[in-house]
């Protein structure tokens, strides 16, 4: 097969119709197929979803050198003419239809005096019965014909060669150049009407005039070969020689625009129909098309390098190419053949724009003029585990806004380890609010960790023989424990705090209740209380329909400290086989030889306060730091939120959110943790900050205006020092002085209602300006002018201010009361500007929609927005 | 046909589609601040807006002013108002802003010798300020002052010219106290990619008032196609992906410290790569290729990147759960 170069051509006729031609001419025709389908012969498969079947054959013609579609297109697409160059130098017009031409052009023939190979054909596109044709040298004859096919074929007095002549007319030539000269390839120009464009004699380019019949130009090149018109540019055309492609100008054919180097051979060149300045060449022994864009190579001006933009394509890269032929009329498109005849449709890519939008919608571009989109909505999205979706839907589940009990922003985070991060901020929290809770030395708790509790100072822990509880009949046995201060405090940040019996009776009762009966058995045992954890187990197998605990329960029963006893080995080999890493754990802690622990220790999925608990309990003091440093170490490389209970929220908890941040990209749970807690740090670390406005800025992009002044609320009242400055002020119609001078005067304590003796305060009129004394307006309704103290009530309640100051500053400025009740404030329409006392207009509005003033007929309460937002939203949780 | 292009994203044909209706290549398509808006434009010299409500658009103005293809759109922060730019062959650059529902030109800046190819606006926080690149090599930073417009120049930013640029997030040391004030000016630094196949950074120099070049990056080995400077939300760390003419997408990292740019190659694709651009949150990276194909990127717990498309993607997405 190799030895026939497959050529491809798709049809000017039919947008789905194509040909290919080798020993024989074939016309192809292309449907849309499935990827799935199964394709088989005669149809071939082009791409995943089109295939191609044989709709004609031509074997007419023998020894096929080149073949050329006429432009002229025909209203059935098998009359559409072909002009087949042979390698006798004969070129026959022929076509796919069986039926005989009804104006004789089918079947002409062209036959040279000498048989020798055509090289290449062209048909004029402005004239489409002209057809050139380039031949090989020979002495005595012209290498460039011109014919015309419309002409009436000769009388049979040309005799000329009549022995080749088959049936048809015989096309005589119009012109003839290059009197024993080579024409390597042959077109015509676009720019001007009958100027043929000829590579000839592998050194000149030259341009014949039909019209004068005469040669008007001539280049010296060895760029002869396959030369082609760019349809988008009349004076642009392109050839090739070697490995190099020239681009040249029609105007100015002294030297090409533009050479283009290839690193092989370049066997065809050409042009593509649909996108301007865009040139495709095909190398020899190549699966690749290069792809140069031309566009912008006048950008660059004279001195600077040519601006040319190459791109490599590689429709099928099994095979070398041999040919392909651009679709006339779709985008893009390309047919390829390769040596073993394999046929490939193929859609050039063009570039494809792709930008996210800020509420997490991907949009991008599909062909010339379609876009796609895909946003969080989609089913698809929740593919890309994007963590902007969990945050939205996080923040409309109030997610940070649960004050008082800050659990609760676990519970609707829906995350574990969201939810062991709120727990344990919830009860640090309570630690660090009461005071009760203080460290070695007297120091107030601050969100300490275990590991930051540890290294404050030097730990000098004591051994205790705990004893083991609850096996009457046997000889008492002691367990080995480590006691400190700091260890204490360490077990009860662990919630492991046991002073007494009952806190670890009811830490017991909570573990059950929450059906965590292998966790709840477990912490019994490393409280040496066997007898306890024998009865969990028993009642998770009756509550928890789990009959399997119940032989553990058995098993562990038969604890012996007895080293050589069947029951340890058969525990030792058994216990891996156990799916529960509570009772791994714990019969990994019975069976313990030499007090290493580490079985225990590594258990992974065990809960990190008891594993940071037994080690606390357990480990001596070396390697206790040891391992809480290891542990500490790997949860903060892998952002494991799990570490804050090691790290606390100092500033190893600080960089271990902010590895969580890198990792996960949920700046959400990072900018909360940092509202609820760590307030006064904001200063000091700019990422806090940085956090908690990126996650403002989210909130507003999503348009969460609900929480977004939620969240501030609750930043505001955590910051101790400062208030938000007012954003309104009210002034004076005359003096345009503001009203309520108390807010301007912030900071003077002052009472600056001094002299208009308001000692008997809430009670106090004020219905002029402070500063002119001019009348302020009057209300709409009752027609008093209105008038009240307005501003902070500090210095009128002195005495309930001082008593308030006991519970700290930030408690003091929350009770500090209004001047005025709300029912007689000012309130005014933003549209008509009228307005009176807020409980009139309320009254007033609760049965009309218009505005009172007599001749106003605004509908001012139809257009607040604060009666259009439902309920719902307004309700802020406490 | 078409609906066999996008293979590499998903393998569904429910994805919205939106026909544009422009008579040629769009080459952008943005939404604003609240992805209400849709912005697109084309070969066909016009610049479109479009009302995005759930999953229809509707066209609400059809801005020609440009006499050229236009090759990008921007919108600015809504602080300022409904503001967009856009970029074009023309080389001019087109401010438009929405007034009363009509949307008309308020500047025209055409202070470039060639086709102006990128345009992105900086983060509010530096007020109104539009970067600029060119194919004519320079960039230029338009600053609205009190109604007029100020333009510097970065003169030969990139030789034979500059393909795209992005800026930085403002990061501000110890400022953004939490309510919207800033102590000190957050630096001004920009991202430009060119086809001199080098990545740069620039820097607003706070003393002289000119941009300095701070970085140039050496990878690639053709033209930069476009960089995209990350969302910082984990800071102190910067990232810049950029993609490039040499089917290579590399992402620069800097830890904030050393202050050095490390490059991480992503990927080489099998073709050109067009255009990088982050998530929100800047943890994921889509990449649009010459392939066809939209292909998206997460970085694992080891730092290396993953292609949430790809058959690991299972693995890659339990990977992240699992934190």
């Amino acid at each position: 097969m190799s030895s026939v170069r497959v050529d491809v051509q798709w049809s000017p006729a039919a947008p789905d119709q194509f040909l290919t031609w080798g020993t024989d001419l074939q016309l192809y025709q292309v449907q849309d197929a499935l990827p799935s389908e199964t394709v088989q012969p005669p149809r071939v498969r082009l791409s995943s979803h089109s295939v191609a079947s044989l709709l004609a054959t031509n074997n007419d013609i023998q020894y096929i050198k080149c073949v050329s579609w006429c432009p002229a297109v025909e209203s059935d697409p098998t009359h559409q003419l072909l002009a087949v160059g042979q390698a006798n130098g004969k070129v026959a017009i022929t076509n796919f239809s069986k039926l005989a031409d009804p104006r004789g052009i089918k079947g002409k023939e062209f036959n040279p005096k000498h048989a020798r190979p055509v090289n290449s054909l062209a048909w004029s596109s402005q004239e489409p019965q002209l057809l050139a044709a380039g031949l090989d040298k020979v002495r005595t004859d012209h290498s460039v014909v011109v014919c015309d096919v419309s002409r009436p074929g000769l009388a049979p007095s040309y005799t000329f060669e009549q022995r080749n002549s088959i049936s048809g007319d015989v096309l005589k030539p119009l012109m003839e150049y290059g009197n024993a000269e080579t024409a390597h390839s042959v077109a015509f120009s676009l720019h001007t009407a009958r100027t043929l464009m000829a590579g000839m004699n592998n050194k000149q380019i030259r341009l014949f005039d039909l019209r004068e019949n005469k040669m008007c130009a001539s280049t010296n090149t060895k760029a002869v070969y396959g030369i082609c018109t760019d349809i988008h540019n009349q004076h642009r055309f392109a050839s090739f020689f070697e490995n190099q492609v020239s681009i040249w100008d029609l105007r100015n054919i002294e030297r090409p625009v533009l050479n283009l180097d290839a690193s092989k051979p370049v066997t065809k060149l050409s042009w593509c129909p649909s996108r301007v300045g865009l040139v495709a060449s095909l190398c020899r022994d190549s699966s690749t098309i290069r792809l140069h864009d031309i566009l912008h190579y006048t950008a660059g001006g004279e001195d600077q390098e040519p601006a040319v933009i190459t791109r490599s394509i590689t429709p099928d890269a099994s095979t070398f190419i041999s040919a392909f032929s651009w679709h006339p009329t779709h985008e893009n498109r390309l047919l390829t053949a390769s040596y073993t005849g394999k046929l490939v449709d193929y859609s050039v890519q063009e570039r494809i724009t792709l930008n996210w939008s800020a509420t997490s919608a991907l949009v991008w571009t599909n062909g010339k003029k379609t876009l796609q989109q895909v946003d969080c909505t989609h089913p698809v999205y929740a593919h890309y585990d994007d963590v902007l979706t969990a945050i939205m839907i996080r923040a409309q589940k109030k997610y940070g806004l649960y004050v008082d009990n800050l659990a609760m922003n676990g519970e609707v985070a829906g995350d574990i380890s969201l939810r062991n991060l709120w727990t344990w901020l919830d009860a640090a929290k309570g630690l660090a609010t009461t005071g009760n809770f203080k460290l070695p030395g007297g120091v107030p708790y601050r969100y300490h960790g275990v590991w930051s509790l540890l290294t404050a100072g030097n730990l000098n822990s004591d051994v205790i023989n705990r004893p083991w509880i609850g096996q009457e009949g046997q000889k008492q046995q002691f367990a080995k424990v480590f006691r400190s201060e700091e260890r204490s405090r360490a077990l009860e940040l662990c919630s492991w705090g046991f002073e007494n019996e009952s806190l670890l009776g009811s830490f017991l009762a909570q573990l059950e209740a929450a059906g965590s009966h292998t966790r709840a058995a477990a912490a019994a045992v490393f409280n040496q209380r066997i007898k306890e954890a024998v009865q969990i187990l028993q009642r998770g197998a009756a509550s928890r329909k789990l009959p399997e605990l119940n032989s553990t329960a058995m098993a562990l029963a038969g604890y012996t400290e007895e080293r050589k006893a069947l029951w340890r080995e058969t525990c030792i080999s058994l216990r891996s086989q156990l799916t529960d890493p509570y009772l791994r754990a714990m019969f990994a802690f019975l069976t313990d030889d030499a007090d290493s622990f580490d079985p225990v220790l590594g258990e992974a999925e065990m809960a990190i306060q008891d594993r940071v608990a037994f080690a606390c309990s357990y480990l001596s003091d070396v390697r206790l730091m040891d391992y809480l440093e290891k542990l500490n170490t790997r949860l903060t490389e892998e952002g494991n939120l799990d570490g804050i209970l090691l790290t606390g929220l100092c500033s190893e908890g600080i960089d271990l959110l902010q590895r969580y941040v890198d990792l996960t990209g949920d700046v959400q749970t990072v900018a909360l943790v940092t509202i609820h807690t760590l307030q006064h740090a904001i200063a000091k670390d700019s990422r806090l900050a940085h956090w908690v406005q990126s996650y403002r800025n989210l909130l507003d992009s999503l348009c969460l205006w609900n929480e977004r002044a939620q969240l501030d609320v609750i930043m505001n009242e955590n910051k101790h020092a400062e208030r938000p400055p007012q954003h309104i002020y009210i002034t004076c119609n005359f003096c345009k002085k503001g009203i309520t001078p108390y807010i301007q005067a912030a900071g003077r304590p002052r009472n600056p209602y001094a002299r208009f003796g308001t000692g008997s305060s809430n009670k106090s009129k004020m219905q002029a300006c402070p500063n002119c004394r001019k009348p302020l307006p009057r209300c709409s309704l009752c027609l008093v002018h209105m008038g009240t103290p307005s501003g902070w009530d500090s210095t009128t309640q002195k005495t309930s201010v001082q008593e308030d100051t006991g519970e700290g500053p930030a408690s003091a400025s929350t009770s500090r009361r209004k001047l005025s009740h709300f029912s007689s404030w000012f309130t005014w329409c933003q549209t008509c500007r009228h307005g009176g006392h807020a409980h009139h207009l309320m009254e007033w509005f609760k049965e009309h929609s218009e505005c009172p003033v007599t001749t106003c007929t605004c509908k001012c309460m139809s257009l607040d927005t604060v009666s259009k937002v439902s309920s719902s939203s307004i309700n802020v949780s406490k | 046909m078409e609906s066999q292009r996008h293979d590499c994203l998903v393998k569904v044909s429910v994805i919205s589609n939106v026909e544009t209706g422009h008579d040629d290549m769009i080459h952008d398509a943005q939404m604003d601040f609240f992805g209400t808006r849709l912005a697109t434009c084309s070969s066909d010299r016009s610049v479109k807006i479009f009302e995005v409500k759930g999953s229809t658009h509707t066209l609400v103005a059809n801005l020609r002013e440009h006499e050229g293809p236009v090759w990008q759109v921007a919108w600015a922060h809504p602080m300022f108002g409904n503001i967009l730019a856009s970029c074009s062959y023309d080389r001019k650059v087109i401010i438009w802003q929405e007034d009363g529902h009509k949307w008309k030109k308020i500047h025209e800046h055409a202070n470039h010798d060639s086709s102006v190819n990128s345009v992105c606006w900086a983060p509010h926080e530096h007020g109104l300020v539009l970067a600029c690149a060119s194919a004519d090599g320079s960039v230029s930073i338009l600053t609205s002052t009190a109604h007029t417009w100020e333009f510097k120049k970065i003169t030969n930013a990139h030789s034979i010219g500059c393909n795209s640029v992005s800026w930085a997030p403002a990061v501000a040391s110890g400022s953004a106290d939490g309510s919207g004030r800033v102590g000190a000016t957050p630096v001004q630094r920009i991202v430009t990619g060119g086809c001199d196949t080098y990545v740069k950074i620039w820097r607003l120099d706070g003393a002289s008032g000119d941009w300095v070049e701070e970085s140039k990056m050496e990878g690639h080995s053709d033209w930069v196609r476009d960089v995209a400077w990350a969302p910082s939300i984990g800071l102190p760390r910067s990232i810049i992906a950029s993609c490039s003419q040499d089917r290579r997408v590399i992402i620069w990292v800097n830890d904030g410290v050393t202050g050095v740019w490390q490059p991480r190659e992503l990927n080489t694709f099998d073709d050109v790569i067009w255009h990088v651009s982050w998530s929100v949150t800047g943890n994921i990276l889509a990449v649009s290729g010459g392939d066809n194909k939209v292909s998206l990127w997460k970085e694992n717990l080891d730092g290396q990147w993953v292609c949430l498309s790809d058959s690991a993607k299972g693995q890659a997405a339990s990977e992240q759960r699992t934190l």
